[in-house]
């Protein structure tokens, strides 16, 4: 019964993972065999390569900018929506609605609003006697776009805040009431203990996917013509880098060392965050 | 509704409303005439809705087409992820083989895993085997149990099924493949659903595998036809936004379909993932 | 589970290509074509009239995508099953050139039919690159001044004149910029303008050799100064902030270096009164614009060189370059150029292409040419437009990055 995914495993993700491996240690452009170059990719990756450390930043500044943000819009409408205010399904439904679009289209809609001659946004700030500014085209504003274009899609996690919510023990509530507690130590107390295990998971899974991300970005670029990473590769996301130097140039060695950093970063970051989830989230077991 | 909760029910409807701005603003450029979208405004009806932008859309770039080619490689991968993922979450969750666990293990960290670690030895594989310009690379990795998130979800539902209808089957003389076939799916059909809608989205809005993959224009799928469109539309008045919103409307009809059909138990399916 | 793993094997079986075979047992060439939605119903007339006049011959075109075009041929290159037939002959002819066919012996054989002698001399100099013919092309590409007649009537300005110097330029666009029209634009992401400057400046991009890059030398900074005054000066927008269809939106009096495939583009606007000159001449006297062939090569690996020779000559005959002209593009032969097909049709002053042709430079000749002026130096030079970047410190930024890749290229690391 598991000899599919045996198979499945072991052609698709062992083996590859292991000759990745191999491969970012080779200069190979899949034309020729692969050379071994011993750590040169990694050096100049590191070391001479102007995109790398920009696309490490850009990304970086994706994920400390949208999932923070993401997140407490999110836990915001998620706490708005656990009132009692009629029509509450009904609410949820329709906010969850932007997740529904893949990125690709979520990165040419928002390309389409931020365009600076044309675009919504912009003729929205003409009326108020504002002159915003050239955002896809801009290399400062490209990103802050594409972050504001993320927290709108955080509907997923909006939904999964609910329910973490609505699981929060009713009597603890009214206890707490009782006791003369108002509604900030309520929530303090008694709502964000039983929140952290849903924060902690919406947190991991939001930065493992900002670090992933590629669609909108690479949607986001063809959209505006200023160029794959965008104006002065201000949306040069990692993994756009990556793609770029794998088969637009076919430096599959660079690109194989490219994903395995990626991977190690990954996995420090999740293990870091399952470390320090000890300190600060509330666990059944230790409530 | 208690009257305190009015201003609460306000700032629900604002943001709301600056939520869903955005979509209106998509349809509503979809049926404006070019020369309306030309002249500016920030009028979300169109003076001349023009649904014929729907059809020039689609005859551009092939996109009709590449409906169908989506359509093809989203059945095929869906059909494969089921018929892959409910023997192995089965056996995962019950029967208690050899080596069962490490394969298990094995599943759990390609969840972690950047897909782009593997793309190029899997490219240069499909490469070798001369599957480069065809949907194999698509479609065939789920028919082999590559998605560890739907093997993981219905591990977990098979879990709670009771054990004693499975001893009383196997009592009558039931395989095993039986008791899967006949008892364990129809019981486990919402977490069987949840796979299946997850699985067609994921195949419907992939970009990644098909761009790397596929060449020529007949074998476009949706998202990167689209993207396609984007960036190759431009004519002399610049890019025809009206029918690149056309595109991206028919590109998320399919899915708010499948949502609006499922929304009960595919958003309390989402909301489960996140508290298990 | 048995039943699947057929399936699966059936699968995998039906899904791998090989070489189609045509049933009516014809030669097949496969071109793979980078769409191009003006020029198609050119181009597929241009092979169903190859076809009858060659009808064993069929040509199976798989369209790309134009902007994928590269990376989907590269891919195809890289997984062992290249076109027959692929587009080649400009700026990535230098990485493509290990998997041409080389067409001289060819060439040679049929020398007659193709009459070699027909193509301007620039051209003919820029298909044989190192003495050798690896492609044969159906048009031709140079970098042109191109300036809007309208606008420079209503400002009282005399037309630019193959005199012109970067002064006389500079000077006309500022007094064309008033009354929301622009002198000038400034396009990024692509090398055409910056490039362009460079050269008129006395500078390159590499030396002749490819060991370094040269972009911080005097010259290229002055080129490179120059670009960023367009902006600075006021007589270009800001990236973004001008006009987005550029010159074709009638509100753009000159454009630096269009390209003529545009040709087509602007005679479909009507109010659009367009004319051409050479480029203006740097401060060195180059005038620095650059040619590129858009022509057909032949994969080395194919196993129908004949039949896509065949193909070839026919593109490149007169017949197919007079269709190009009506189309709207720029007579490659000088036969069918004397012919004046398209004499009444913008633009009228084809002594500037000429001119042009005279001056313009040569194809870059390495293959790594527009990874490191797309990737390494255009992101540079972008933030020296738009975020006050001082072009001497771009240039350093941008030579350090080239020099970089250079080495790591050269040593081991691609």
């Amino acid at each position: 019964m598991i000899a599919p995914v045996t198979i499945g495993l072991l052609l698709f993700t062992v083996g590859p993972m292991l000759t990745s491996l191999w491969l970012s240690f080779t200069d190979y452009d899949v034309v020729s065999s692969p050379r071994f170059v011993g750590g040169a990719n990694y050096h100049y990756l590191l070391t001479a390569d102007p995109s790398f450390w920009v696309s490490v930043k850009v990304t970086a500044l994706y994920a400390l900018g949208s999932v923070p943000l993401g997140l407490f819009a999110a836990l915001a409408v998620a706490m708005l929506l656990n009132l009692d205010i009629p029509f509450r399904g009904a609410f949820r439904t329709l906010y969850y609605l932007p997740t529904l679009l893949p990125a690709t289209v979520s990165g040419v809609l928002w390309a389409w609003i931020f365009q600076p001659t044309d675009g919504a946004l912009n003729r929205l700030l003409a009326e108020a006697g504002v002159h915003g500014p050239a955002w896809t085209q801009s290399p400062s504003w490209a990103l802050p776009a594409l972050i504001l274009m993320s927290v709108w899609g955080y509907g997923g996690a909006m939904v999964i805040f609910l329910a973490g919510l609505q699981e929060s023990p009713r009597f603890l509530h009214e206890a707490a009431a009782l006791d003369g507690a108002g509604t900030w130590r309520r929530f303090w107390i008694v709502t964000w203990p039983a929140l952290t295990p849903t924060v902690f998971f919406n947190l991991t899974m939001g930065l493992i996917g900002a670090m992933k991300a590629f669609d909108q970005a690479f949607a986001f670029g063809q959209s505006n013509g200023a160029g794959v990473g965008g104006p002065a590769r201000a949306t040069l996301f990692y993994v756009l880098n990556l793609y770029t130097k794998a088969f637009e140039h076919f430096h599959m060695g660079l690109a194989s060392a490219m994903a395995w950093l990626l991977f190690a970063v990954i996995g420090a970051i999740t293990f870091l965050n399952f470390r320090l989830s000890k300190r600060w989230v509330y666990d059944e077991a230790t409530a | 509704m208690r009257p305190r909760l009015l201003p609460a029910l306000l700032v629900t409807l604002v943001g709301l409303a600056a939520c869903l701005a955005p979509l209106a603003w998509m349809l509503s450029t979809s049926l404006k005439p070019f020369d309306e979208l030309l002249k500016g405004g920030l009028s979300l009806l169109p003076k001349a809705p023009r649904p014929a932008n729907f059809g020039d859309a689609l005859r551009n770039f092939d996109f009709l087409r590449a409906f169908g080619n989506s359509a093809f490689v989203a059945t095929l991968t869906v059909l494969g992820t089921l018929a892959s993922s409910i023997p192995a979450g089965y056996a995962f969750a019950r029967l208690k083989a050899r080596g069962t666990s490490w394969v298990f293990f094995g599943l759990l960290t390609t969840l972690m895993l950047p897909g782009q670690i593997t793309i190029i030895p899997v490219f240069r594989l499909f490469a070798s085997l001369g599957m480069v310009d065809t949907y194999a690379p698509l479609v065939l990795p789920a028919w082999l149990g590559t998605n560890a998130f739907a093997i993981f979800l219905l591990r977990q539902f098979f879990r709670t099924l009771p054990e004693e209808t499975m001893e009383a089957a196997r009592l009558d003389g039931a395989s095993e493949g039986l008791i899967l076939t006949r008892i364990a799916v129809p019981l486990a059909r919402p977490a069987v659903v949840t796979v299946a809608v997850f699985a067609f989205l994921g195949s419907w809005n992939d970009l990644w595998g098909p761009l790397v993959y596929l060449h020529r224009q007949e074998t476009m799928t949706l998202p990167v036809a689209l993207v396609n469109f984007v960036g190759g539309s431009a004519t002399v008045q610049g890019t025809p936004w009206n029918l690149v919103m056309a595109a991206a409307v028919a590109t998320v009809l399919p899915a708010v379909a499948v949502f609006a059909l499922c929304q009960k138990s595919f958003v309390s399916g989402i909301a489960n993932t996140g508290l298990k | 589970m048995r039943r699947a793993f057929l399936f699966l094997t059936l699968l995998l079986v039906g899904c791998s290509r090989e070489r189609p075979v045509d049933p009516l047992g014809r030669h097949t060439v496969i071109w793979l074509y980078p769409i191009d939605v003006g020029s198609q119903p050119m181009t597929e007339e241009l092979v169903k009239q190859f076809e009858r006049e060659n009808s064993d011959v069929h040509i199976d075109v798989r369209a790309v995508p134009g902007s994928q075009y590269q990376t989907k041929l590269k891919t195809l290159v890289a997984a062992g099953e290249p076109p027959d037939v692929f587009v080649c002959g400009d700026v990535f002819f230098a990485y493509l050139k290990p998997f041409l066919s080389d067409l001289t012996d060819l060439a040679k054989r049929d020398g007659k039919e193709i009459d070699l002698a027909d193509f301007y001399p620039a051209v003919q100099k820029a298909m044989t690159p190192d003495g050798r013919i690896y492609f044969m092309p159906q048009w031709f590409n140079v970098s042109l001044l191109y300036y809007n007649r309208r606008l420079f009537d209503t400002a009282h300005e005399p037309y630019p004149t193959a005199s012109w110097t970067w002064n006389d330029y500079a000077a006309a666009a500022k007094r064309l910029t008033k009354g929301g029209v622009w002198g000038s634009t400034v396009t990024t992401g692509w090398w055409g303008e910056w490039l362009t400057l460079v050269h008129g400046a006395g500078g390159d991009l590499f030396d002749p050799a490819i060991t370094h890059s040269t972009l911080d030398t005097p010259q290229a900074i002055q080129g490179l100064t120059f670009y960023r005054d367009t902006i600075r000066e006021g007589f270009a927008p800001p990236p973004g902030e001008g006009p987005p269809t550029g010159f074709a939106s009638d509100q753009v009096a000159m454009d630096y270096g269009g390209h003529v495939g545009l040709w087509a583009t602007y005679r479909q606007i009507p109010s659009l009164d367009w004319e051409i000159e050479a480029l203006p001449k740097g401060p060195s006297g180059r005038r620095g614009g650059e040619i590129s062939l858009n022509a057909l090569g032949i994969a080395k690996a194919s196993p129908e060189r004949e039949a896509a020779w065949r193909f070839l000559k026919f593109m490149s005959s007169k017949e197919s370059v007079r269709a190009h002209v009506d189309r709207g593009y720029v007579a490659i032969r000088r036969s069918v150029a004397a012919e004046r097909r398209d004499m009444g049709k913008a633009p009228r002053n084809r002594a500037a292409v000429e001119r042009a042709l005279e001056s313009a430079e040569p194809i870059p000749s390495s293959k790594d040419f527009v990874e490191i002026a797309l990737d390494l130096v255009q992101p540079e030079i972008d933030r020296m437009l738009t975020e006050n970047v001082p072009p001497e410190e771009a240039a350093k930024a941008a030579t350090k990055a080239a020099d970089a890749f250079l080495k790591a290229t050269s040593g081991g690391a691609r």
